[in-house]
């Protein structure tokens, strides 16, 4: 039978075991929520670095360098043909020997060179465009990973101090369970002495009775904590 | 204490600098933001305006030497002048060409090196994360070149085409083995040596 001391003992050991469990559930919730805070944090960056990706990667296609490729040929081409336009400060004598033929065949020989040069420096146009597309797309991913890796850094940081979130529940809990421990071991040894005196004494009847009959008397003592050797019985003998 | 919220600044100090560098970077892009493809085009312009007087000087006087020789041998208004006008022509047209040309490039050199100054600066603004700092050094930077630079000095145009021409070609005009020599009126177009080429 349960006395009320320990049915308090196990009630505070109870508490506190609980305040224990819930304090480690608690940390243990508090640093999934970091590390789900965090991984959210790193998709949003990810979606970012994705979009700035396959913006760079849209302006790679074939239909974007053909207009580049064209854009540096229709500007070389305009500037041949202004520089071509522009005369010569003096016309020379020499040139009344050209024939029309002849300066016809020039214009023609000039008009296609300037063709095939401006198509080719259309190349050249589309190779700066891309390199500064490429770098511009890698300058906004590095800042990303860098936001990133910096947010990255924080976490373990954040983990450490969701672990610790709860010690304080943690400590009382193991508080009460010391108390209540104690207070068990306080009330059992209490039980413990008055169950042995009741025995003690209950067998001490019967030798009493039987010490009666043979002329012997027993005085059981009261229990005490203080000597637990005075709770043994003591028998008198007989004076004969 | 429950809930945490110690590395709460650790956070903020992170967000915060997120913040900063983001701002740097728009300062930054504003910084070189002058930098459009009509200054890029400009400046390929303003090299074109350097050289094309150049060429043209250059091209006038090569016309007045190749006057004077025709003149001096009693050639001008002949065919042989025509050609080599022709040829003159041919030749100021490829200096224009490669003057365009080289605008192009020097537009397009310039473009490398403004971005690539402008990614230098993003690299510095994520080491630092201080926007003030990357905003001046960029400034500086973007100054730097928004300058007028100084062209190379255009050189001789001609001159490769004044050795076999304007030399060579009117040296050996009427030399005695010449295919224009009146001597060998009736020898042009049949080879003196027959020469065969064998392809393995």
């Amino acid at each position: 039978m349960c006395t009320g001391l320990e049915v308090a003992a196990l009630a505070t050991t109870l508490a506190g075991t609980g305040a224990g469990v819930a304090a480690n559930q608690m940390e243990q919730s508090a640093m999934q929520d970091k590390v789900a805070q965090e991984n959210q944090r790193q998709a949003l960056y990810q979606q970012q670095a994705n979009k700035v990706f396959t913006n760079s990667l849209a302006q790679s296609t074939q239909p974007v360098a053909a207009k580049q490729i064209a854009q540096g040929s229709v500007q070389a081409a305009q500037g041949y043909a202004t520089a071509q336009r522009a005369p010569i400060s003096s016309a020379t004598t020499s040139m009344q020997g050209q024939t029309n033929i002849s300066q016809g065949r020039d214009a023609a020989s000039q008009q296609q060179s300037n063709t095939a040069r401006a198509a080719n420096a259309g190349y050249s146009n589309y190779d700066i465009q891309q390199w500064i597309k490429d770098l511009d797309a890698r300058n906004r991913m590095s800042l990303i990973s860098t936001n990133a890796q910096n947010s990255a850094n924080v976490l373990p940081s954040e983990l450490q101090h969701a672990q610790h979130s709860w010690d304080g529940l943690a400590q009382g809990g193991q508080l009460l369970t010391t108390v209540g421990g104690l207070a068990g071991m306080y009330g059992a040894l209490g039980a413990g002495a008055g169950a042995t005196t009741a025995v003690d004494a209950g067998d001490l009847g019967g030798v009493g009775a039987t010490g009666a009959q043979a002329g012997t008397s027993a005085i059981a003592p009261t229990a005490s904590l203080g000597n637990v050797l005075i709770n043994r019985p003591i028998v008198r003998q007989p004076i004969y | 204490m429950c809930g945490g919220g110690g590395d709460t600044s650790l956070r903020d100090q992170q967000a915060e600098q997120e913040r900063r560098i983001g701002y740097g970077s728009g300062l930054i892009d504003k910084a070189y933001s002058g930098f459009t493809p009509q200054f890029y085009a400009d400046r390929a312009t303003a090299y074109n305006n350097y050289a094309m007087p150049k060429l043209n000087q250059q091209a006038a006087q090569q016309g007045k030497q190749l006057d004077y020789r025709m003149a001096n041998q009693g050639l001008l208004n002949s065919t042989a002048a025509g050609d080599l006008q022709s040829s003159l022509n041919r030749e100021t047209a490829t200096q224009k060409q490669g003057i365009i040309d080289q605008g192009i490039s020097l537009s397009n050199d310039l473009q490398k090196n403004v971005n690539q100054s402008k990614s230098n600066q993003v690299a510095e603004l994520q080491a630092s994360g201080n926007p003030a700092a990357s905003q001046q050094s960029a400034l500086t930077a973007a100054s730097g070149f928004t300058a007028p630079s100084a062209f190379a000095p255009v050189g001789n145009l001609f001159q490769q085409w004044g050795n076999i021409y304007g030399a060579g070609q009117l040296a050996q005009a009427y030399a005695a083995n010449s295919p224009y020599s009146t001597a060998n009126r009736g020898n042009i177009g049949a080879p003196t040596t027959a020469t065969t080429l064998s392809v393995k």
